[in-house]
């Protein structure tokens, strides 16, 4: 089976239960879904079951990747996400409650390997621009995001004024965006 | 007139360029959610916007330091993906003592004509209604049995839900502006449909709380709820399906009186968000 098969095709191959479509998918997309695991619940053996769990979903349910709604990574990301979140709360423990920075997990070994890779990219430009965020901000989005909280569940986490989380939240991202369609534009006109 | 309309618009505005960057990285309530969604519809502009911000979400999903996962993860992978879905069930084998199957045709019977005289069919009688009052007693004690089973089944769900190590705890907490009193948690488990719910600092009301589930738009009845004079209360809830496939939990009052003042659910929290 080809390398450059494209995602609608190995999704179809998986949808007839064809586990080598599966390992070729798993090769593809380990790294980002188990570093998106470890990066909210901390822990090794937790990002490695929410990472079975995420790809056994796929397995089971493929067919409900719709194309039209977006890239298959995109999806897979998000059930990645989810499953993690949903982990997280059960195990009950806070991996990064006092998130400083994406950089508060230990430094993976190989952080610059696929330096070509579309699908990281953007995420790495990502990561670079949040650090030029007030940490309050940067602090506030990653809580939310990584953690799965609303602005009230993370107004209670933080001990602050809900007005105050949903303004930290709003500004942040604002800001955030902002660099980010520069940093975009910068990098396309070069 | 136009003036109102004016003023609606701009308030539609404000309120999306308030919510949108929250609600592109899905950090909204369900409401909140829905409100952006119908300004969405009549701005191309903000769901332009609401677009980036969509993208710039799926970055996040990337922005993790990359780690290569442990060599045993494939092959726990194909392993699971190996294994059967679900388990076939073994072939029904007969119950001991079931009876057999006859191996021949029963014998005929003969046909005899009895007569019997009136003592005899008083005799008769009373047996028959002796054994309607019997059949009658058998009924009831059968439908107590039937209420006795039911609780027991959800004595039974309860033991083995506070048994399960993967039991969680989810708090949802005050809507109000400016109040953070109420709480309330939900002890449920991601396989189990039946779940515990206690409350805390509740408005005292002799009516009962309404108890919601949400399934992305679609809202679950799952019970009533009563605080007593300290408004805390605690309810055992049986969801229509396994808590995992809920995404929210929500408690508003049915009291009139409360309902004045609390616009919607007062408690509200997440619960599980996976699941595709």
């Amino acid at each position: 089976m080809g390398n450059d098969m494209q995602d609608e095709e190995l999704l179809m191959r998986i949808e007839q239960q064809d586990q080598a479509a599966l390992a070729l998918l798993y090769e593809r997309y380990s790294t980002p879904v188990y570093s998106l695991a470890y990066r909210i619940l901390g822990s090794t053996e937790l990002a490695e079951e929410a990472m079975q769990d995420t790809f056994m979903k796929v397995w089971r349910l493929s067919s409900r990747w719709d194309p039209a709604k977006g890239r298959f990574s995109s999806w897979l990301l998000t059930i990645t996400r989810y499953t993690a979140i949903d982990l997280l709360r059960t195990e009950q423990r806070q991996a990064t409650p006092e998130a400083s920075g994406l950089d508060n997990v230990t430094p993976p070994a190989d952080d610059t390997a696929r330096p070509d890779d579309p699908l990281l990219h953007d995420g790495r430009m990502l990561r670079e621009l949040m650090t030029r965020l007030p940490f309050e901000q940067s602090q506030a989005i990653q809580m939310a995001f990584f953690q799965g909280l609303t602005h009230r569940e993370l107004a209670e986490r933080l001990n602050l004024p809900l007005g105050t989380v949903k303004t930290r939240v709003r500004l942040g991202l604002q800001k955030l965006k902002s660099l980010w369609t520069e940093t975009t534009e910068t990098q396309e006109s070069n | 007139m136009q003036g109102k309309n004016v003023n609606n618009e701009s308030q539609g505005n404000d309120t999306l360029r308030d919510l949108l960057p929250a609600y592109s990285l899905g950090l909204t309530d369900p409401e909140e959610s829905a409100l952006v969604e119908s300004l969405l519809a009549n701005s191309p502009e903000a769901a332009a916007e609401a677009a980036e911000y969509q993208a710039m979400a799926e970055a996040l999903l990337t922005s993790a330091p990359q780690i290569a996962p442990p060599a045993r993860a494939f092959t726990r992978l194909m392993q699971a993906a190996a294994s059967p879905t679900m388990p076939t069930m073994p072939a029904a084998s007969p119950r001991p003592g079931a009876m057999p199957t006859p191996a021949a045709p029963l014998p005929t019977t003969k046909k005899t004509v009895v007569t019997f005289s009136w003592r005899e069919r008083l005799i008769l009688v009373a047996a028959a209604a002796m054994f309607m009052l019997l059949f009658g007693f058998n009924l009831l004690a059968l439908s107590r049995l039937d209420g006795l089973e039911t609780r027991l089944e959800a004595q039974n769900d309860l033991l083995r839900l506070f048994a399960n190590d993967s039991v969680v705890e989810f708090t949802l907490v005050d809507q109000r502006e400016r109040r953070n009193e109420a709480r309330a948690f939900v002890l449920c488990h991601p396989d189990e449909r039946v779940g515990v719910i206690r409350v805390e600092n509740f408005p005292v009301t002799e009516e009962a709380y309404q108890i919601w589930l949400w399934r992305g738009d679609e809202a679950t009845a799952a019970g009533m709820l009563y605080v007593d004079a300290d408004g805390s209360g605690t309810v055992v809830v049986e969801a229509p399906q396994a808590f995992r496939r809920y995404q929210y939990a929500a408690i508003e009052p049915r009291d009139p009186a409360l309902q004045a003042q609390i616009t919607g659910p007062l408690v509200r929290g997440r619960l599980y968000l996976g699941g595709i």
